[in-house]
């Protein structure tokens, strides 16, 4: 009679068996997948994101932002009277220094004055490729820019540059209240509006310098 | 005779899991840098404020007052030993996140603030809280690189996936001129008489394989490395003979070598380009 011996019990523990590698894409959930980042397209609501966000996360912000009544708007310095007629150009009345710039010249007056406090003017001695590489923006523009900055009487240059200390241009750049102030002095009072790059207007539409 | 420019290195240590020895990492690596020459400033964004107690320090300023409220960046930082400048975190960092939310861009908030401060240094070391908050936000989008410490079980590999994706869902979603990059996985607390750590070091292997982020040498596990934070030492002070601070050097020597070449590389495509 044939018998089969009795199969012999593994003594060993399960734990001291060798394990197979975990496959990574099973802890990819969607939480991991993200990178958990769902904060990162809840904006504050005085911010223009589309300077520095890709398209698709233009969308996914617009879908992601609170109703636009919850939003007051920053009351006004001096009440603007309404605009007369528009010749052939769309205006907007020139509430806040941001009106008049374009988004990337936000981010470079932001990243030149510094933090949003209103504490006075500011020296700012950083460089071209420092601030493009801060704002993300090209060196030409920012160069640009500042150009446009200076015509428009934001920042006035207080030291040159010198090759002997390697010291930088420095500006010396106004606060936002003090440059809204001083184009109210100068009488203007709508800026253009639409897709090319604000400037000062009449409320006739009517280009008027600074 | 010309000047030597040396490259500065801003490194983010992240795990989304906590207990990984991030902290440990960032505090042994400052201090490895340091014994090479290198000017190391080291900033604790964690609001548990782990690094001041493993080094022992007493700041009278934190993270959040150079953060929030103005103060100077030299009244923040206290030096932990000659070449390691340390920014410590404490709760107020939560209180500083909250502030920081409702601002305008606000993840380029590091950029803004710490840059001003840099040339003092050669490398920064962010070390970040085991969650994606805003200041870890603000330290990737600052520091660009960011080094994954993963242990030897599990749940820290998970962490590892969600911090190189995190990476990656901060340069999906800035436009262009973002490139966060994982610049290594870097295997931790590694006891190889144990089943668990072939596996974890397999899986490791697996994920750089499909990822593209390389697997650093391994640090092996040291009892000196706790005794040191007991005594609220360096390790390299503590005990300069052990294993764990051999493999940390090693991994610093790695780093130094591979991200200045990368850098001299990047240099001369630019100048080719031009």
């Amino acid at each position: 009679m044939n018998k089969t011996p009795p199969t012999k019990p593994n003594r060993r523990k399960p734990a001291s068996q060798k394990l197979a590698p975990i496959d990574w894409h099973e802890y990819a959930n969607d939480a991991v997948l993200n990178g958990n980042m769902s904060t990162l397209f809840h904006r504050p609501a005085t911010e223009d994101p589309s300077a520095y966000a890709s398209p698709e996360a233009l969308l996914e912000i617009e879908k992601r932002a609170p109703k636009p009544a919850s939003v007051t708007p920053p009351p006004p310095v001096r009440p603007l009277p309404i605009p007369v007629a528009v010749v052939g150009k769309k205006i907007k009345p020139l509430r806040t220094i941001q009106d008049a710039l374009t988004l990337a010249g936000q981010i470079l007056y932001q990243a030149m004055y510094g933090a949003p406090e209103d504490a006075g003017p500011r020296p700012c001695a950083k460089g071209y490729r420092q601030l493009a590489a801060e704002t993300h923006l090209d060196k030409d523009t920012v160069r640009d820019l500042i150009a446009d900055f200076k015509a428009k009487g934001m920042l006035r240059e207080i030291g040159s540059y010198n090759p002997d200390t390697r010291t930088s241009k420095t500006y010396e750049v106004l606060s936002p209240s003090a440059i809204l102030e001083m184009w109210r002095d100068a009488g203007i009072l709508y800026v253009t509006a639409g897709r090319q790059r604000p400037e000062f207007c009449t409320a006739q539409g009517q280009p008027q310098p600074l | 005779m010309e000047k030597e420019v040396t490259q500065l290195i801003r490194l983010v240590i992240s795990n989304q899991r906590g207990g990984v020895a991030k902290t440990t990492t960032a505090v042994i690596l400052a201090r490895s840098f340091a014994s090479k020459g290198k000017r190391v400033l080291l900033i604790d964004t964690d609001s548990q404020g782990s690094i001041r107690t493993i080094l022992g320090l007493k700041p009278e300023f934190h993270l959040a007052d150079f953060l929030i409220r103005n103060m100077a960046f030299r009244e923040c930082v206290v030096q932990a030993c000659p070449n390691v400048d340390v920014i410590c975190s404490n709760r107020d960092t939560t209180e500083a996140e909250v502030t920081l939310s409702n601002s305008p861009f606000r993840e380029l908030t590091f950029e803004r603030l710490f840059s001003e401060h840099e040339e003092a240094y050669d490398v920064i070391l962010i070390d970040v809280a085991p969650s994606i908050t805003l200041s870890q936000q603000c330290a990737m989008v600052y520091a660009q690189q960011v080094l994954v410490p993963v242990g030897m079980e599990t749940l820290s590999l998970q962490g590892a996936v969600a911090a190189v994706n995190a990476a990656a869902a901060l340069n999906r979603f800035f436009k262009k001129g973002l490139n966060v990059r994982t610049i290594g996985l870097l295997p931790v607390m590694v006891d190889r008489r144990l089943a668990l750590t072939a596996m974890v070091l397999d899986s490791l292997k697996q994920l750089s394989a499909d990822t593209g982020v390389p697997v650093l040498p391994v640090i092996r596990t040291d009892s000196a490395v706790p005794k040191a934070a007991r005594v609220r030492q360096f390790l390299a002070d503590f005990d300069p003979n052990s294993k764990a601070l051999a493999d940390y050097n090693e991994v610093a020597t790695l780093l130094l070598t591979s991200l200045d070449s990368e850098h001299e590389q990047n240099t001369a495509n630019q100048a080719k380009s031009a």
